[in-house]
């Protein structure tokens, strides 16, 4: 079994690319790139006019990528994003590829050709661009970890929440960086918005596939933000009754430093307090604060900042369940500070050198507030996991290839769960308790085009873990192989292979439904985790502006963690924990379809995943492979947009899938007495087995409608934005889970039909 | 403390949604149910009876048409008399290292078939009661959670492995004559810091800083001689049982379980713990699954040896 899929999906991919291309074309195919000037990252739906003899349209696909038929010869380019357009002359050389940055302040002042296809390639990476993020409606807040959840192959745990469950992974095999600094916990009020202010924003890139070799630490996949160098705006501030945010930028006046800051804060604490705070209401605050300066030193040399917190707290008194008087106060704090100092040696070689400090805690405070001759002592219950890392990353381009090569050093510290009491606070039990590790690795990645039609992606990541709670350490060497055959214009075929380890993983109970943080490292009883992908891609872009992404994948993971009693949720560290875990495995595999179609006035994508993934462990479902909790079979999502002019847009999305897997009683048997003297027979209630039942198919359909107006008052612009949404359009009452209560089943239903309206005034 | 934190989570998860009555259909497949628990000092006595749905408010429906055939050491003992009430039994006592096999034949029933072998006896203990105390008053006075401590103590140290457990038998007197008797298990009241005590199988209270065990307790092999230090703990209405008499007898037992008996009593904790309690709102929970080592059907045949020794009688409490 193990070998049987990647054996079929190399064995179909190399037959592939046995298939011969189709004949010459008149024109030269020229491909071409469109990057941001200041963060040279790829620039999505740039609208690209290429003017020679005749007119030629397309636009930037998500990579920032576009292909022209056009003459050798000068040729003048108009390009036009957002609001603004640049224009630049260029030569068309036969099969050379345009690099063009577009710079957001000035003219396109520079135009580069370069003599090889230049970037590596990812071929099983999703990228979200605010330009996309901006059309596609979640609950009225742009987030792009609502918006990567209704592309194939990447879903939510539940509704409502921002984990991501990637090929078949859960939320901890997915490595969330904020600017390289590394984020446990990028979920404000449990899942209902994400932690990441969309106005901060450049790119995020989920790598579901052909992970670089510049990566590691997951499992299942990386998501990687970048946010931005500058903002196009002075100030910006959107109003939302949940939840409303502002941004602004300084800049010198040689306009070489930037500074921006950007800040959310939720109004659901003002609305709890309307009801009173001896009323019960839960109480709940979110915020979160972005600080990013960026300063050109020189004309080679860019330094880089950034700060981020976010904070969570809620607030409930036990009035509602409980005779005695609680106050309970949970708490999440993020937070990450990253330093990148970038120079660029030659026109071939820049150097990045970074450093981060990354910060996480959970704390559960229950307080008694009982008269004080009756009153028992406060318990806190706290987790945190402290990151410290330096990392060095080189590009350098060369007429035979272009290769990436550096490290990292990081020192990761997990706290989980430690439980001490107000009577008998025991901060000793945080240095027994916690678990520590030095993670560094060394990384190599070569990518090269092979003549015209094949391009090839090679890396090499090893690495040592020194876990300072095992005997052994680990030293690893994980190899990452893509290859990239363009069969004719329209048809390519991309197989890949990647490995990957994880040192650290989250243990949750198997019903998924308490998000607690308890984070534990590799030990000699239960090794470091280590997952196995094959892939393969096939894309075909068609003339009519339509393209389509076929993709398969097969992927074997060892050293899972699981609670040997599914119901376990170990509230509070116990010393005993690795007793209480068992390590097994899982497979997963599918094959996801996206189809895309844009036209001037229409976007619209179409997603589809059939998939499978499955856990073994020694004891669980005694010994016998059962579904994953998050394993979905069907999964459809599909988008749309439509733009009435250049300033009014509706857009809609629908999702279905495959209800979770989850355990119930599904019987009751008579068991016999364990004991003499005991009553004989007693009733109890069994399962046929673990996740054997799935909660009923989710579905909904969200729709947007945003509507802009460029004011001048006084001879100064101003943009104002309208944005209207409904988040479950028509109330459906998805389930969150099913449980057996008073005699009968009951479900706990999702959101239903929330409107959402926001304000937004930007200067 | 630990449900009350999980249910103070439930209003965020719950924020918009709403919980509703659904009829949801269980896959619920109905199985034949053995249960067969030897020991040499019983006869040996298995029950077959079916599995009902969770909701059903029927009576399991016992099978009383079958032919049980034992084997001892692969040799045919004797076939089993039908009891009434879904209970066959041979009149033959186990034997210690003895391996039991049992074939049941049952109309249009593949045959169903389970072993186990019985594990030697424990060696013998003594079991004491050292002090009680009295806690926390709670709810207004209305009872005293007492604790009392209890040793066994075993001079050839145990060969594996064990299970300590018990029975409480609670005798209340009003006006010297008995008012009510009950009679239980050591309950989850029941805990140790006894590095014996298998605390790997314990849940901690970092309160206590003691391990809590449930109805059987497991109890590892000590070097020598040894005695084992628990605490046991049961709660009394005083203003109901004001000026009454209570008397409790303990018993304590200590189950040598085959590697079967073991495997199905750990599963049995689990499915007790994380049950779904019809009666109490908590969604978390989540059930387990029972061991079970037979063949073309569901349940437990599993051998063990049990050493019992009551605990000397307290004095009579008065409140």
């Amino acid at each position: 079994m193990s070998s049987f899929y990647p054996t079929i999906l190399f064995l179909l991919g190399f037959s592939i690319l046995s298939i011969s291309s189709t004949s010459a074309q008149e024109k030269a195919t020229v491909e071409g790139k469109v990057l941001d000037q200041l963060s040279k990252q790829p620039l999505f739906n740039v609208k690209v006019t290429a003017i020679q003899s005749d007119t030629l349209k397309t636009a930037t696909d998500l990579s920032g990528s576009f292909t022209l038929p056009l003459r050798e010869g000068p040729a003048t380019i108009l390009l036009s994003y957002e609001r603004m357009s640049r224009t630049t002359q260029v030569v068309i050389r036969k099969d050379l590829p345009l690099t063009l940055l577009f710079d957001r302040q000035k003219e396109l002042k520079t135009v580069e050709v370069k003599g090889q296809k230049d970037s590596p390639f990812h071929t099983q990476s999703i990228a979200i661009e605010r330009a996309v993020l901006q059309r596609i409606p979640t609950m009225g807040i742009q987030d792009p970890i609502k918006a990567l959840q209704i592309l194939p192959g990447v879903k939510p745990g539940q509704e409502g929440t921002t984990g991501l469950h990637v090929r078949g992974g859960s939320p901890d095999q997915t490595i969330t960086l904020l600017d390289d600094a590394r984020l446990y916990n990028i979920s404000h009020f449990w899942g209902f918005v994400s932690s990441y202010n969309e106005d901060i924003i450049e790119r995020t890139t989920l790598f579901k596939g052909d992970i670089p070799a510049h990566y590691g630490g997951g499992l299942s996949s990386v998501l990687s933000t970048k946010s931005r160098d500058s903002l196009d705006y002075r100030f910006k501030l959107n109003l939302n009754p949940i939840l409303s945010s502002f941004s602004g930028q300084l800049k010198s006046p040689n306009e070489k430093h930037h500074l921006i800051m950007a800040g959310r804060r939720s109004f659901t604490d003002v609305l709890a307090l309307i009801g009173g705070e001896g009323s019960g209401a839960p109480n709940f605050l979110f915020y979160d604060v972005n600080l990013k300066s960026h300063s050109k030193l020189s004309s080679k040399t860019t330094w880089r900042n950034h700060l981020f917190l976010s904070r969570d707290r809620f607030l409930q008194h036990s009035g509602n369940f409980s005779y005695s008087d609680h106050r309970y106060s949970l708490n999440w704090t993020n937070m990450a500070v990253s330093s990148q100092w970038q120079h660029q040696f030659t026109d071939e070689h820049t150097l990045n050198l970074k450093a981060y400090y990354s910060a996480y805690q959970n704390d559960i405070l229950v307080e008694d507030l009982s008269p004080e001759e009756e009153r028992g002592p406060d318990r806190d219950i706290r987790s945190n996991i402290r990151d410290y890392g330096v990392q060095i990353d080189n590009t350098i381009q060369t007429t035979w290839g272009n290769i990436q090569v550096g490290g990292s050093v990081a020192h990761q510290e997990l706290l989980p769960q430690v439980n001490t009491f107000s009577e008998n606070p025991n901060d000793s039990l945080a240095e027994e308790y916690s678990l520590s590790l030095l993670n560094s690795a060394l990384y190599v990645n070569y990518s090269k085009s092979i003549g015209e039609k094949i391009s090839l992606s090679a890396g090499l990541r090893g690495g040592y873990l020194h876990y300072f709670d095992k005997e052994e350490n680990d030293l690893y060497l994980l190899p990452r192989v893509s290859l990239k055959y363009q069969v004719n214009e329209q048809l390519s075929i991309a197989p890949s292979y990647s490995q990957m380890v994880q040192p650290f993983q989250q243990l949750n109970n198997l019903n998924g439904r308490l998000p607690l943080d308890t984070w534990v490292t590799a030990t000699d009883l239960h090794p470091t985790a280590k997952a196995t992908q094959y892939a393969l891609d096939l894309q075909y872009q068609s003339p009519k502006k339509w393209e389509v992404t076929l993709s398969g994948y097969y992927k074997e993971m060892e050293n899972l963690l699981a609670y040997k009693d599914p119901g376990n949720t170990m509230f509070g560290f116990q010393e005993n924990w690795q007793e209480l875990v068992e390590t097994g495995t899982g497979t997963a595999y599918g094959a996801e379809i996206l189809l895309k179609k844009e036209s001037k006035k229409w976007m619209g994508m179409l997603g589809y995943t059939l998939s499978w993934s499955n856990r073994q462990f020694p004891t669980l479902n005694n010994g016998n492979t059962f579904p994953y909790t998050f394993d979905r079979r069907h999964d459809l999502s599909l988008f749309g947009a439509y733009n009435f002019n250049k300033d009014k847009q509706i857009s809609f999305n629908f999702v279905y899938f495959t209800g979770s897997a989850f355990t119930i009683q599904d019987s009751k048997q008579l068991t016999a007495s364990l004991m003499p003297g005991a009553s004989p027979l007693e009733s109890i209630g069994n399962v046929g087995g673990i996740n054997r039942h799935r909660l009923p198919a989710y579905h909904r359909m969200d729709i947007s409608y945003q509507s802009k107006k460029l004011r001048q008052r006084n001879g100064q612009e101003s943009l104002r934005t309208w944005s209207f949404s409904l988040y479950n359009l028509y109330s459906n009452p998805n389930p969150l889970y099913i449980y057996y209560y008073n005699n009968q089943y009951w479900k706990q239903s999702g959101f239903p039909l929330i409107p959402m309206v926001s304000y937004i005034v930007q200067f | 403390m630990n449900k009350t934190i999980c249910l103070l989570l439930l209003p965020i998860v719950l924020l918009y949604g709403c919980s509703e009555p659904i009829a949801f259909e269980v896959d619920h497949n109905e199985e034949i149910i053995v249960n067969g628990m030897i020991c040499p000092d019983s006869s040996i006595s298995i029950h077959l009876s079916k599995s009902i749905p969770p909701t059903a408010a029927t009576a399991f429906p016992n099978v009383d048409n079958a032919q049980i055939t034992v084997f001892e050491n692969n040799t045919e003992i004797g076939t089993t008399a039908y009891r009434g009430s879904g209970y066959y039994q041979l009149d033959y006592l186990p034997k210690v290292n003895h391996t039991y096999r049992i074939e049941v034949a049952i109309d249009g029933h593949p045959t169903i078939e389970a072993e186990d072998t019985v594990p030697e006896l424990v060696p013998d203990f003594t079991a004491r009661h050292i002090y009680a105390y009295d806690t926390t008053v709670l709810d207004n006075g209305w009872s005293v959670r007492r604790y009392q401590l209890y040793t066994v103590t075993f001079e050839t140290p145990l060969p594996k492995p064990s299970w300590l457990g018990g029975l409480v038998h609670a005798h209340y007197f009003d006006h010297d004559s008995i008012y009510q008797a009950s009679e239980k298990y050591f309950g989850y009241n029941f805990q140790s810091i006894d590095p014996y005590f298998d605390q790997k199988r314990g849940e901690f209270d970092s309160y206590t800083n003691t391990y809590g065990y449930g109805d059987f307790s497991p109890i590892l092999p000590a070097p020598a001689s040894y005695t084992y230090a628990f605490e046991f703990g049961y709660q009394t209405y005083q203003r109901e049982y004001s000026g009454r008499y209570t008397r409790y007898d303990l018993t304590a037992s200590v189950v040598n379980g085959s590697t079967t008996y073991d495997q199905y009593l750990q599963s049995y904790i689990a499915s007790k713990k994380y049950e779904p309690d019809p009666e109490d709102w908590f969604p978390f929970g989540q059930s387990t699954q029972l061991y079970s080592n037979i063949k073309n059907a569901n349940g437990i045949f599993a051998a063990y040896t049990v050493r019992q020794v009551a605990f000397p009688p307290l004095k009579d409490e008065i409140f």
